[in-house]
Formats: C-alpha cells, sequence, structure tokens
C-alpha cells in the first residue's frame, strides 16, 4: 500500500499539481489531486491504489455499515432466527451493503468527502438499483466488485450492463478481481480463527474453558451462545474487510477506464484548460461540491456531450497530418526501460527472433502448435476417461461390496425363476397336475420324493403365482418369511408346515408321518395351483 | 438319505436341558437373550466366545449364571498391561520343606475362563492364552497339564476405549468359535433389571442365588458329545466352504476368513441346531452363525474401513450372494 503512496507523487507532477503529501496520505483529494492519482497500472497496482485510497475513508465506511448492518442482525436475532441464518443473510446480502463504500468511496474520488449521516441518507437512492437481481442471480458472481459500479455509478442495467461488463471484462484486470475476492475470502476465514485464537489465548490457565471447542462447536452440541457469538464474529469479520473489497474493485473499475478512455488524460486536460483560462485550479471547491460533483462525474460516466475543441473544424486529411505531426513529437517517443524476470527459454526464442525466424524454427512453431492442440484434446479425453474410470470402479467396488443390496434390492432378486437354490423351477419341468403326481408318488410309499416335488412347485408358483421373489441367498426359513409376506396368513401358514416337513426329511432324513403327507398334498392345489385360494 | 432317523430321545433331553439352562440364566440376566444363547452355542460347540460391549452390560453376570447352572468352577482374569502370562497360566513355586518346586495353577485350570479386558494386556500374555484355547493344556517345566473338561474361555473388549490397548492378534482371533456384540437391553429390560437389582437389596451386586444348578460338569460334557454327533449333510458342509471362500474372493475385504473359519461355521450351526432342538443341521443354522463366526475373521478393504462401513453389513451383503442349497 506504501507504493500506492509514493507512486501517486509522479502522476501528480504530471497534472502540474503537486499534492501535499499530507493530503495524499489523507486520501482526500480534490478534483484536480485525486484525478491526477489516476495513471494506467497493473492490475495488482491499481488494487494497492484502492486500498491505499480506502484506508483513510476506511472508519466511515465501517461505522456507516454496520449502522446498516449490526441493528438488522440484532433484530433478527431478538427475533429468534437461527444465528447460523442471520450471518449467512449477512454474508448474502453483501452486494447491499458493499454499495454504502461504494458511495463513499466514489463521492471521495472527487474530493466530496461523505459524512456517514450523508452516506445514510442517500442509501435509498443508491442501494435499489437491481437490487434483487444482485442478491439472487448475480450473488455468485466472482466479479462483484469490479462489476458494482457499473450498476451504482453509471446506472446501467440490462443489455446496456451486459454490454458495458463485455467491454469491461476484455481488459487485464477481471482476473485481479476473482482473485482479489479469493484473497480477501480467505483473510476473512483468517481473521475469524485469529480472533477466536486470541480469545482463547486470553483466558488465563487457571480458568478451565475451551473457547475454540465452545466456539466452533456446532450443531446440537453447541453451547448456548456460541452460535450466536460465532455468527456475530463472523458478520463484524464481514464488515472489516468489506471496504477493502470494494476499494479494490473499483479501482480496478477505475483503471479500467483509465485503459479504455484514457480517462486520467481527459480530466489532465480539462484542468490544464481550466488554468489557462485562468480560473482556480480547485473550480469545484469554489463553485460548489455538489455541483462539481455532478459535473465531473457526468463526464466520467460518459454522460456529458463531447468537449469542443478545435479539431471540429478541421478535414480527415489535414487532421491525420496534424496527428503524424503530434505523434512525431519527442513527447509520444519517451523509452521506458522495464526489468521483469523471464525465464531463460523465452529470452532465447526472443532473441532467436530477433535473427529473424528460420525455417526450421518456423516448422517447429507450427509443430508445437499442432502438438499442443492434439495434445490438449488428448489430456481432455484422458480425463474424462480417467473420470469414468474412476466412477465405474467407485460402483463397481460398491456393489461388489454390497451385492447392490443397499440401492436396489430388486435387481438382485428373482421373480418366477427358471433355476433357484439349484432347483429347476420352470414351469415345464412341473407336472400338469403337480398334486396328482405327488400323491401318486406318495401312493408308491415315495414320500420324500413327494414332498421334493411339493416344494418345489410352491417355490415356482410362489414366484409365477404369487409374484413373490426369492432371493438365491435365502434359506428355507428365510423363503417361509417372504412367502408369508406376500401369501394370506393362512397359504403362509401351509407354505410354513411344508417347508418344515421338507427341512426334518431333507437334512434330518425323517420323514413325515403319513397323515402330514397326505394333508400337504391334499391342500397344495389350493394355495399353488391357479385358480387356487390366493392366486 | 439312505436310512431314516427319528430324533433320538437324547437329542429331546438335550434341548430340554439347554432350555432349563436358558431359564436359568434369565433370572439373573435380562435381556440379552442371542447373546446368551449365542454363549450357549459356544458352550455346546466346544469353543471360545470373545464379547465386546461396552462396560456395564452384564458380560461377567452371564458367564457367573452360565458356570452357576451346571455347578463349573468360574475364575476371571482383569487383563492388564503389567499382566504376565504366569498369572493366567500359573507358576513354578519352590517348596521348602520338599525342597523342589511345585507347580501352582493359575486360574487358567478351571471350566469358564473369563479373560476380562483381554486387550488391555500385551501380546506375551495374549499368546499364553493360544496355547490354552486351541490345545487346553499347559505346558511348564516340559510337563503338559491338561485343563478341566469342559473348558470355555470368554474375552471382553470394549469396543470404543482404544487407547492403550493392545489389537489381539488374527491368530488369536481365530481361535475364538465367535465373536458376540452386547448391546444395551431395550427399555422394558432395563427396567426390569433395575428392579431386580435395586428393590430390598443393599448394595449394587448382581443376583445370582435364585440361579440353579441343573447341570452337572458330565452333562455338559455328554450335550457336547450330542452336539458334535448331530447330521449334517454335504450339502451344508458344501455351503458353509461357499461362505468362507465367498470372502476371500470378495471386493471390499482384504482378507478373508481361513478354513478355521469353515470348521467354527459347522460347529456353531450344530450348536445353535441343538439349541433348537434339531438332531441335524440346516442352511439356516449356517447362515444365522455366520456373522458371529467371520466378523471377527474378516479385515476390510482399506476404504472401507474409511468409510466406517460396518463389517456385519458386508457379512450379510455376502450372505445374500452365496446361494443356499437346497436337496
Amino acid at each position: 500500500m506504501s507504493a500506492a503512496t509514493s507512486e501517486a507523487s509522479p502522476g501528480a507532477e504530471r497534472s502540474g499539481s503537486r499534492p501535499e503529501p499530507d493530503d495524499v496520505r489523507r486520501g482526500a483529494p480534490d478534483l484536480a489531486r485525486g484525478v491526477a492519482l489516476l495513471r494506467p497500472r497493473s492490475a495488482w497496482e491499481a488494487v494497492d491504489f484502492g486500498f491505499a485510497f480506502a484506508r483513510p475513508l476506511y472508519a466511515r465506511m465501517l461505522v456507516a455499515s454496520a449502522l446498516v448492518v449490526l441493528p438488522i442482525s440484532t433484530l433478527l436475532l431478538l427475533l429468534r432466527v437461527p444465528a447460523e441464518w442471520v450471518a449467512l443473510a449477512a454474508w448474502w446480502t453483501k452486494p447491499a451493503w458493499e454499495r454504502i463504500s461504494l458511495h463513499v468511496l466514489s463521492r471521495s474520488l472527487f474530493g466530496e468527502r461523505p459524512t456517514v449521516r450523508e452516506t445514510l441518507r442517500a442509501l435509498p437512492r443508491y442501494v435499489r438499483r437491481d437490487l434483487l437481481a444482485w442478491l439472487t442471480i448475480r450473488r455468485p458472481s466472482p466479479t462483484r466488485a469490479f462489476d458494482l459500479p457499473v450498476t451504482q455509478l453509471e446506472g446501467a442495467s440490462g443489455v446496456v450492463r451486459a454490454q458495458r461488463l463485455e467491454l469491461l471484462h476484455r481488459g487485464r484486470f477481471t482476473g485481479a478481481s476473482v482473485l482479489l475476492l479469493v484473497f480477501l475470502a480467505h483473510l476473512e476465514l483468517a481473521l475469524l480463527v485469529a480472533i477466536a485464537l486470541l480469545a482463547a489465548m486470553l483466558v488465563p490457565d487457571p480458568v478451565d474453558f475451551d473457547v475454540m471447542g465452545w466456539l466452533f462447536q456446532l450443531g446440537d452440541d453447541a453451547a448456548p451462545g456460541a452460535s450466536v457469538a460465532l455468527s456475530l464474529l463472523s458478520v463484524l469479520v464481514s464488515l472489516a474487510v468489506a471496504p477493502f473489497h470494494v476499494a479494490g474493485g473499483f479501482a480496478l473499475y477505475l483503471h479500467r477506464r483509465v485503459d479504455l478512455e484514457a480517462w486520467d488524460l481527459e480530466l489532465a486536460f480539462r484542468r490544464l484548460a481550466a488554468r489557462l483560462e485562468g480560473r482556480p485550479s480547485h473550480p469545484i471547491a469554489q463553485a460548489g461540491r455538489t455541483i462539481g460533483v455532478v459535473v465531473v462525474l457526468g463526464l466520467a460516466l460518459g454522460l456529458a456531450g463531447p468537449i469542443p475543441t478545435h479539431a471540429e473544424g478541421l478535414d480527415p486529411a489535414t487532421a491525420r497530418s496534424e496527428i503524424a505531426e503530434l505523434l512525431a513529437d519527442e513527447a509520444f517517443h519517451r523509452i521506458e526501460t522495464i526489468s521483469v524476470p523471464r525465464f531463460l527459454l523465452d529470452r532465447e526464442l526472443d532473441d532467436e527472433e530477433d535473427d529473424g525466424p528460420t525455417a526450421f524454427a518456423a516448422w517447429l512453431e507450427a509443430f508445437a502448435e499442432r502438438f499442443a492442440e492434439v495434445a490438449e484434446v488428448g489430456l481432455v479425453a484422458a480425463a474424462l476417461g480417467f473420470l469414468g474410470w474412476l466412477s465405474w470402479r467407485i460402483l463397481r467396488s460398491r456393489e461388489g461390496v454390497f451385492g447392490g443390496s443397499r440401492r436396489d434390492g430388486r435387481a438382485r432378486r428373482v421373480g418366477a425363476p427358471r433355476e433357484l437354490f439349484g432347483l429347476e423351477l420352470a414351469e415345464e419341468t412341473l407336472p400338469d397336475d403337480l398334486a396328482a403326481a405327488a400323491r401318486t408318488l406318495l401312493a408308491r410309499g415315495e414320500r420324500r420324493a413327494a414332498l421334493a416335488l411339493l416344494y418345489r412347485g410352491a417355490l415356482s408358483r410362489a414366484g409365477s403365482l404369487h409374484g413373490i421373489q426369492l432371493s438365491r441367498g435365502g434359506t428355507e426359513r428365510e423363503c417361509v418369511d417372504v412367502v408369508r409376506a406376500g401369501m394370506s396368513e393362512d397359504g403362509g401358514r401351509y407354505f410354513a408346515s411344508l417347508t418344515d416337513a421338507w427341512v426334518r426329511c431333507a437334512y434330518g432324513q425323517i420323514e413325515p408321518d403319513p397323515a402330514l403327507s397326505d394333508g400337504l398334498c391334499g391342500e397344495w392345489s389350493r394355495w399353488f395351483a391357479p385358480g387356487g385360494g390366493d392366486a | 438319505m439312505n436310512g431314516v432317523l427319528s430324533p433320538t430321545d437324547e437329542v429331546i433331553a438335550a434341548r430340554d436341558r439347554i432350555r432349563s439352562v436358558r431359564e436359568e440364566i434369565a433370572k439373573a440376566v435380562i435381556g440379552q437373550a442371542v447373546v446368551v444363547d449365542h454363549l450357549l452355542v459356544g458352550l455346546l460347540a466346544g469353543g471360545h466366545v470373545l464379547i465386546e460391549g461396552v462396560p456395564g452390560l452384564g458380560k461377567t453376570l452371564m458367564v457367573r449364571a452360565l458356570a452357576r447352572t451346571f455347578g463349573g468352577r468360574f475364575a476371571r482374569v482383569q487383563f492388564t498391561p503389567d499382566l504376565m502370562p504366569s498369572d493366567v497360566t500359573g507358576h513354578e513355586l519352590f517348596d521348602s520343606t520338599t525342597g523342589g518346586f511345585t507347580f501352582r495353577k493359575g486360574p487358567a485350570f478351571t471350566n469358564l475362563l473369563l479373560a476380562d479386558e483381554i486387550n488391555r494386556s500385551p501380546a506375551k500374555t495374549q499368546a499364553a492364552l493360544l496355547e490354552v484355547m486351541q490345545e487346553r493344556q499347559v505346558t511348564t517345566e516340559g510337563r503338559a497339564l491338561p485343563l478341566d473338561r469342559p473348558f470355555m474361555v470368554m474375552a471382553t473388549q470394549n469396543p470404543f476405549e482404544q487407547e492403550g490397548t493392545y489389537p489381539l492378534p488374527e491368530s488369536e482371533l481365530d481361535r475364538f468359535l465367535m465373536k458376540v456384540l452386547v448391546g444395551y437391553p431395550d427399555e422394558e429390560d432395563e427396567a426390569r433389571l433395575l428392579r431386580l437389582v435395586t428393590e430390598g437389596r443393599v448394595g449394587s451386586d448382581f443376583v445370582l442365588e435364585h440361579v440353579a444348578q441343573v447341570l452337572t460338569v458330565e452333562d455338559v460334557l455328554a450335550l457336547q458329545r450330542v452336539t458334535a454327533g448331530l447330521r449334517v449333510d454335504p450339502a451344508v458342509h458344501a455351503y458353509a466352504v461357499r461362505i468362507a471362500r465367498a470372502t476371500r474372493d470378495r471386493v471390499g475385504i482384504a482378507h478373508g476368513a481361513g478354513p478355521r473359519a469353515t470348521i467354527s461355521l459347522i460347529r456353531a450351526a450344530k450348536g445353535r441346531a441343538l439349541l433348537e432342538g434339531n438332531a441335524f443341521v440346516t442352511p439356516d443354522d449356517v447362515k444365522r452363525m455366520a456373522p458371529a463366526v467371520l466378523r471377527h475373521r474378516i479385515a476390510l478393504a482399506a476404504d472401507l474401513e474409511i468409510e466406517g462401513a460396518p463389517v456385519d453389513e458386508v457379512i450379510a451383503a455376502l450372505l445374500e450372494d452365496v446361494e443356499a442349497p437346497r436337496l
């Protein structure tokens, strides 16, 4: 920031009106001095300029913003709005209350220096414009501070605003605006943690109170008051950092206009003209600050008409010759030597270029460009392929572990399967009249075979007739539970008896007594033949 | 499949005896029926049980009540970082009257050994249990001293306080037939427990005097023989093998279960079958016992560990994928 202050002097000298050091430090230049500070700068110099410009105005920006934000936040807290929501609201409405700082900065640039009272009194006028859009679709914009002057100071909206932003964003300041936001967001977070740490360090050892734990324990375990304290702290930190964000963005905006419209030169000419006409060098100070600011702002924002000059009477050919003559003047051939670090490779390439490009160099350049294009496509394809592969691996891993049972149990189940548990369950493998076939087996004394047929038929029909889906991993007991859930109580009870008889016979070699076998056989059709009980 | 057997009187009598043991334990241990059943399965199968649960859930009470039902001897060892192997197995003592050494038996010479918080002792002491659990004997000065029968180790560990603990090595974990998880009792059981312990009693000791001895040590040995003799169809054997092998190829499992898991599955399934009063083992018995038998024998892959996936959930999904047999 000191760089901006020190760099202000040469600019002022160029204007022919050297600012007093105190004035520069106060950052309260009048029209002549303030505009004299403007000159083409790099993006970061511009941000530095903005910070330096904001420092003397910081207190009034902070107080004015706090007088709006803090009472509303306190009111919301008193209305029992959760503290986290209050902090979120304060953060979300930044595009609204940051305009307060921008108002102070823009007025101060031209020497007006509005008081807190004046700033707040003017609040309804400048806060309303496009507010809804700024709090909704434009809220995520990373170039907020850079774009805000277009809305607030130029009054542009809709298509005009879009075209204006499109023009402004073409310059070299947009990236810096995004990085400014990123940097200050981190600064906010760091300040929040630092203040909490400071509080923790200031707690004397004998006092057994964990400030950090108390403060950052959110959710259900949060201590009473902790979320309020944390939210208020975050609001205060936002208030503290916001003026710098606005100032940085505003400075970028100003310097983009210097690039775009040679704004600094225009205002230097105005000053020069004023002096030559014998007017005081501080016309606005004398004629009334308000009028002056309006005129200058109008000029600055392109609202005023063109400045009449003697060039108006020239024909193009004469103008061209005069321009050529002017450009031939020594003043346009000043050579500045700037030292910047560069990669050795770039220097070597430059050296080669000095000698004129060889055929090989041209070929190499073409090859490198083509290779870069192919590599770019290849890299994108590889990245997409990698993402696809990764997704597939993750899905496969999850399904491999959980067999998909967590998400889609149906996919793993089999309805009316042809084969299950190693048993043939297809309809064509069953006799047409299964109960009669089982009775025949019973009559021949083959009770195990009869039970096996009944059980197999019941499993098959449970799927095909009752739509019950059985899992491949289901044991006999689990199948009973599933069938019971899908059939009537009596039907489920029958299936449980049949399963029990079959299990005892199959695994325990315990054949059911003839009465039970006959009963199971006789009742089978009622539950598992088409048109039976539950079918 | 050839001969036809009917349930023997021995199996029916065994089922009735086990039911009476259950009823007696239920007089002292309120709720935790599943855990008690697992303990009984462990006793019937002649295996050891690792019990995991927070303190105060009645693990010790459960074991003492079980010992009381068959008149068995019970010993409890609190495992601490400074516990020595000889504190468990016993040690040689110089006898000044005879001028020689005599062996003083440690707490391992009992029927039911409760190794409380086993993971608080270092590997050396834990390893002392290996021989005791696997060989059921203690070797000292070149002599092998057999332990009493039945012999069962019930080891407990606390799942939460992991600081200052020594996780059991896989070889020792594998010696446990099952790992049983003890959860909190439900509200009704907790209220009953409260009344039982506090009404008309001084202190908070649990009530064991109501637990009657319904079996003898010999009865338990006989029950173990009956359990061992239960019929297992080859298809059920194959099912147990399929389950154990599935753990080795499963995505998400770093180390699957070994052959001892297959053996344990069938032993535990036999215990459960007898508990149910069956003279034969069904796939259902195997599947029901699989989580307890497998959960301490498999290690989840790192990504699942990091994700905190419960091992029981992985086993449940695995069991759903392994086709159950039908005869």
